[in-house]
């Protein structure tokens, strides 16, 4: 395999460690909940949601990231700005740590940043996301919030190649800039059914460019060739597993797995592709994990 | 053997299915030169190359980044191929004339320009509003292009909502019955396009073509 060049960077953001060289680091698992269509979610411009079914599937999660040793980062999707504080408060009360605001809109950020920073927790907060076409008012949102942390979406509509992805790179830098954002992970942006393939390259990129944590939804891909043509469960799940592994053999530091009900499958399959990295970098390099939690010491057991 | 006017069709049928924006300007410009007539290489090499490609994508042999590319490519040559034709006194005679855009508030781009692109490959006159567009937009679009149908994008809950106020912003302003008006993109069905009195819907991309041709029959 590989070690980058370029200095990686290691973040800590609430408690959470993301980034490195492969093998460093296990995999963060970003998992969403509440988003569109989510049957948890009773209704979506109210933000009412099963409370007992949602703390259940956060639980699961959790035991799930302590048996492989992935971190976790709650994904927190919303539709309707009304809605959003009341599952921003429910997260920020059942889970440890840093989680993700990812309103549908402009509007639905701007008024999760604004409640964050109200309500004190904007320290927990990752922006997710900050793209190229990122408004002025949410830039000026997220800056007041005080927001430090945010994902950068390598969004290039007319050019979604490597090459793209990488061009609006600098672009998006000078945006976070603007907003005040100190911790910044790279999400590369998947678009099309094939995309895990490219994708991970532009990851490899990233990282040797600019030594940023750096990650995808490779997940959306996955689902989008599943409303395209019928895959049987199996394949499907195959498919999730293949998908969430190639980045991670490309140095990815954090995969969007999908829906937190994705996790048993998501967390195994991306904790053993940790493993396999990680012993390759102990081989190749002497990089050996900075943690004992690492898959590669739980998941053979 | 080829002739030599069409070994230059083909290489720019070529360039456009490949993306390749600097060639397809190149070819262009030597169709002109070399005196081809310039409304048969934008039917028979840009249009024709670009609907095969169309049609690998529904087959899947084709992606987005490639029909992207190729769209990108064709415009590069109409732009240089258009003027000849006016200044030859011709015109290219398009299907129809379609107004696109992403309703307001939703900046997804993607889908909505894959069907302009593939609108453009069948031989309708795409003007493309872009993303986050208000009713006020479509309406002035409306008069000043005169479209046969309104295309309208919508890729969340939230902004498909914009789709039937900007119907309703079409009726008052007295423009509803000049234009027919079609509504797609992922949380949309056919029963909401009904219900907020859209004349159309498509799932996807190339059902969006099949649709524009039935509404211009």
């Amino acid at each position: 395999m590989f070690k980058f060049s370029r200095e990686q960077k290691i973040l800590d953001i609430a408690g959470v460690k993301i980034g490195g060289q492969p093998g460093q680091l296990p995999t963060v698992m970003i998992g969403s909940i509440f988003y569109h269509k989510h049957k948890i979610v009773i209704d979506e411009k109210t933000g009412e949601f099963n409370e007992k079914k949602a703390e259940e599937l956060l639980m699961k999660e959790k035991e799930i990231s302590e048996k492989t040793g992935n971190p976790r980062i709650v994904d927190v999707c919303c539709s309707w700005p009304q809605a959003f504080g009341k599952m921003i408060d429910f997260i920020a009360r059942k889970v440890d740590g840093p989680f993700c605001i990812d309103g549908a809109t402009a509007e639905v950020r701007i008024a999760g940043a604004k409640y964050v920073g109200e309500v004190g927790l904007s320290d927990r907060v990752i922006y997710n996301s900050i793209t190229p076409h990122t408004r002025e008012d949410e830039i000026t949102a997220i800056r007041d919030a005080k927001i430090k942390s945010a994902i950068l979406l390598t969004l290039n509509t007319r050019n979604p190649t490597i090459t793209g992805r990488i061009q609006v790179m600098d672009e998006l830098l000078a945006i976070a800039q603007k907003a005040g954002i100190e911790n910044i992970l790279v999400d590369v942006c998947v678009i099309d059914i094939p995309d895990p393939g490219p994708i991970s390259k532009t990851i490899y990129l990233v990282k040797e460019k600019y030594g940023l944590p750096t990650g995808a939804g490779v997940h959306n891909a996955v689902v989008m060739w599943k409303k395209k043509r019928a895959l049987t469960p199996e394949n499907y799940m195959l498919a999730e597993g293949v998908a969430n592994a190639i980045p991670i053999a490309l140095g990815a530091n954090f995969i969007l797995y999908g829906p937190i009900e994705y996790a048993p499958t998501a967390y195994f399959s991306c904790a053993l592709a940790d493993a396999y990295v990680a012993y390759n970098a102990r081989q190749e390099y002497g990089i050996k994990p900075l943690t004992n939690n690492h898959p590669l010491y739980r998941i053979f057991k | 053997m080829l002739s030599g006017k069409e070994e230059l069709l083909n290489k720019l049928k070529e360039a456009a299915v490949n993306g390749d924006a600097d060639e397809v300007t190149k070819l262009s410009k030597k169709v002109i030169e070399i005196g081809i007539d310039p409304l048969e290489a934008v039917e028979k090499a840009l249009i024709t190359g670009v609907l095969e490609l169309g049609e690998k994508w529904i087959n899947g042999e084709a992606f987005i980044v490639d029909m992207i590319a190729a769209a990108e490519a064709m415009k590069a040559g109409l732009s240089i191929l258009k003027e000849e034709i006016v200044k030859r006194g011709g015109s290219i005679k398009y299907r129809g004339k379609i107004v696109i855009g992403t309703v307001e508030g939703d900046i997804h781009d993607i889908g909505k320009s894959i069907v302009a692109s593939l609108l453009e490959a069948a031989g309708y006159e795409v003007i493309d509003l872009g993303v986050d567009v208000p009713a006020q937009k479509f309406i002035e679009a409306i008069k000043q292009y005169n479209p046969d149908i309104i295309g309208m994008s919508a890729l969340m809950t939230t902004t498909m909502l914009k789709q039937r106020e900007i119907i309703e912003a079409i009726k008052q302003a007295n423009l509803r019955d000049k234009v027919k008006i079609i509504v797609g993109g992922a949380p949309t069905t056919e029963d909401w396009a009904k219900e907020i009195g859209a004349d159309g819907w498509a799932p996807d991309a190339a059902s969006a073509v099949e649709l524009v041709k039935k509404l211009l029959k």
